[in-house]
């Protein structure tokens, strides 16, 4: 993997003494050396890690998937891979940024890639500013309307690998076209970021709810669930052409669905059990 | 320079700073990871569970947030047969800190899965003619629980070698949710590694399925009646791993290519079999090896034919 990230982080809570002898300790400990975290660099966009969970076992990604515009060169296959990714993650995004010229649009890629490495790191000194720095640009480059699919895109990490789960099952029988999964995939986060808004209002996970408040609280939470799968297929529909793809969908979405399903009723039974 | 760390982090501990970790294990299931963890130092408040198929944390995917009173998580829909990583990232006023990398391989056989055997859970939702092999190559093919019938083209569904499958799986890819009609023809193959799950042969042809070539396949809740000759067959080096499955009426349940020296490695985990004409596992192979647990027989035959390196049973009972 070529990349051993830190592991825990020192958390400072204490003394103004204290904080004089870290930062003397730490100017000490790396005065003579290379810095153990990396220095963030928005023009180098450095990067690491393969994707694997969200590639693996799909050929059939390398066909789908474009090279973003402006897109830099990758140096190497960590790189290339964490820039594939991007790429695969972010375009819709780049469907209609006429308004960025070529330097910007360079950019906006690297930024987006410095994001997804950082989003990857674990606990790195300065990760949290980079990650901030990264942010910033990226929201100054976007309209507001632009930016809003950004942040749709940014949580898209789960659907995407379902999606390319599901569209890479069917590829041999009823194979998918971009436009069928931008569709998808945009009316799937639309309807899913609803629904976590109303898993967050549900408190379904609060410890301190009785079991008859949290069993409401499932049953509201479970109820929500199926309204989100049904709305979500029922507008898919009317995009899909092809009758075996929307077959084949509800399909694996019924199942993976179920799987949510039992996942809620788990956090239900662990709380219950004061798991928590 | 990293015997000054090592006395940098000495001074800072005691100057009263204390490591801030989160501690996280991780234990298996059938087809879930059950996921618990622990503060030190640290308070949480926004929680979040990853998942990823390797352990470095680039590119893992967020499959979960948690309340900050939560200290469990059951991460489910997992693939029987593949090994998990996870973490719990917890963010206080913006900055993050990660707990370390839980690993585990839900069910399959060893995995520690348990529960009932219950086979394929599929009722019929309606049927499917096919005229040609359903090749999946990569990701997940889902049936919906649709009984797919072959056609006549693709065999039909006797003992005679040569006949084409109804499903070809490849390169780890998954094929779930689905029943294989009255002619059988040549079930399912498997090239570089599979995944099965939730299957019923309503009436086995040549072979329920057949590894074609190496890789690791992972068969789970399965149900298949009346193999003339074999369940499973395997013509290629390979890992089979089988659980939760219920095989009746069949010569035997699992047959290594005859005269064949590879090895195969197989376990099979919490399976109903019966009414096995010769016996479970045969092999010509002296370097292949085979192990069958918690599993209920009934007029099973010999449980080892051949000249297995190793056969061995535990926790098997006869009803």
């Amino acid at each position: 993997m070529g990349w051993n990230p830190a592991r825990g982080r020192l958390r400072i809570g204490m003394s103004g003494v204290a904080a004089v002898v870290v930062g003397a300790v730490v100017y000490w400990a790396f005065s003579s050396g290379p810095p153990v975290a990396p220095e963030v660099n928005l023009a180098t966009a450095p990067s690491q890690g393969a994707m694997n969970d969200a590639h693996a076992g799909h050929p059939t990604q390398a066909e789908i998937v474009t090279t973003l515009p402006g897109t830099p060169a990758p140096v190497d296959p960590e790189e290339s891979t964490i820039a594939q990714y991007t790429s695969e993650k972010y375009q819709f995004l780049f469907d209609d940024l006429r308004y960025l010229n070529a330097s910007q649009v360079e950019q906006l890629q690297r930024a987006l890639q410095l994001r997804e490495r950082l989003s990857g790191e674990m606990n790195s000194a300065g990760q949290n500013d980079a990650l901030a720095r990264a942010e910033n640009q990226i929201r100054e480059l976007l309209t507001a309307a632009d930016h809003a699919t950004y942040e749709m895109l940014r949580e898209s990490d789960l659907e995407l690998l379902k999606l390319n789960e599901y569209a890479g099952g069917i590829s041999n029988v009823a194979p998918l076209s971009a436009a069928d999964r931008e569709s998808i995939l945009k009316t799937k986060l639309a309807y899913k970021a609803r629904f976590r808004q109303l898993l967050r209002d549900s408190m379904l996970q609060r410890s301190d709810q009785s079991p008859a408040e949290r069993e409401y609280a499932y049953s509201m939470t479970a109820r929500a669930l199926e309204d989100f799968r049904r709305s979500y297929l029922e507008e898919v529909r009317q995009y899909l052409a092809n009758d075996e793809q929307f077959a084949l969908l509800s399909n694996y979405e019924a199942t993976e669905f179920r799987a949510e399903l039992a996942q809620l009723q788990s956090m239900v039974d662990t709380t219950s059990k004061g798991g928590s | 320079m990293f015997s000054r760390i090592l006395c940098g982090t000495a001074l800072l501990a005691f100057a009263g700073m204390a490591q801030a970790t989160i501690s996280l294990s991780a234990s298996p299931g059938n087809a879930q990871v059950s996921l618990s963890w622990s503060y030190s130092n640290e308070t949480p408040v926004t929680q979040e569970v990853y998942r990823d198929t390797d352990s470095n944390p680039s590119g893992r995917v967020r499959i979960g947030s948690v309340s900050s009173s939560t200290r469990s998580f059951t991460a489910t829909g997992l693939s029987n047969g593949t090994t998990y990583y996870f973490w719990i990232k917890n963010t206080v006023s913006g900055t993050a800190t990660n707990s370390n990398t839980a690993s585990a391989t839900p069910a399959g056989s060893g995995g520690g899965g348990g529960g009932a055997i219950t086979g394929a859970t599929c009722s019929s939702s309606g049927s499917t003619s096919i005229t040609a092999t359903i090749r999946v190559t990569s990701g997940t093919y889902d049936g919906g629980c649709r009984t797919y019938n072959p056609s006549g083209a693709l065999g039909d569904g006797s003992q005679e070698e040569g006949q084409d499958p109804a499903f070809r799986v490849e390169n780890g890819a998954t094929l779930r949710n689905a029943i294989l009609g009255n002619n059988g023809v040549d079930g399912v193959h498997f090239y570089n590694g599979g995944n099965l799950q939730n299957f019923r042969w309503t009436n086995v042809g040549e072979d329920a399925f057949t590894i074609k070539s190496s890789g690791t396949v992972n068969v789970s809740g399965v149900t298949g009646v009346n193999s003339e000759d074999k369940f499973a067959q395997v013509n290629a080096e390979s890992t089979l791993n089988v659980s939760n499955c219920i095989v009746d009426n069949a010569g035997k349940f699992l047959r290594q290519n005859g005269g064949t020296t590879f090895k195969v490695t197989v376990n099979v985990d919490r399976c109903q079999i019966s009414n096995m004409g010769e016996g479970i596992f045969r092999t010509d192979s002296s370097s292949s090896v085979a192990r069958l647990t918690n599993s209920r027989l009934r007029n099973s035959g010999s449980l080892c034919i051949g000249s297995w390196a190793s056969c061995t049973g535990s926790g098997n009972t006869n009803y």
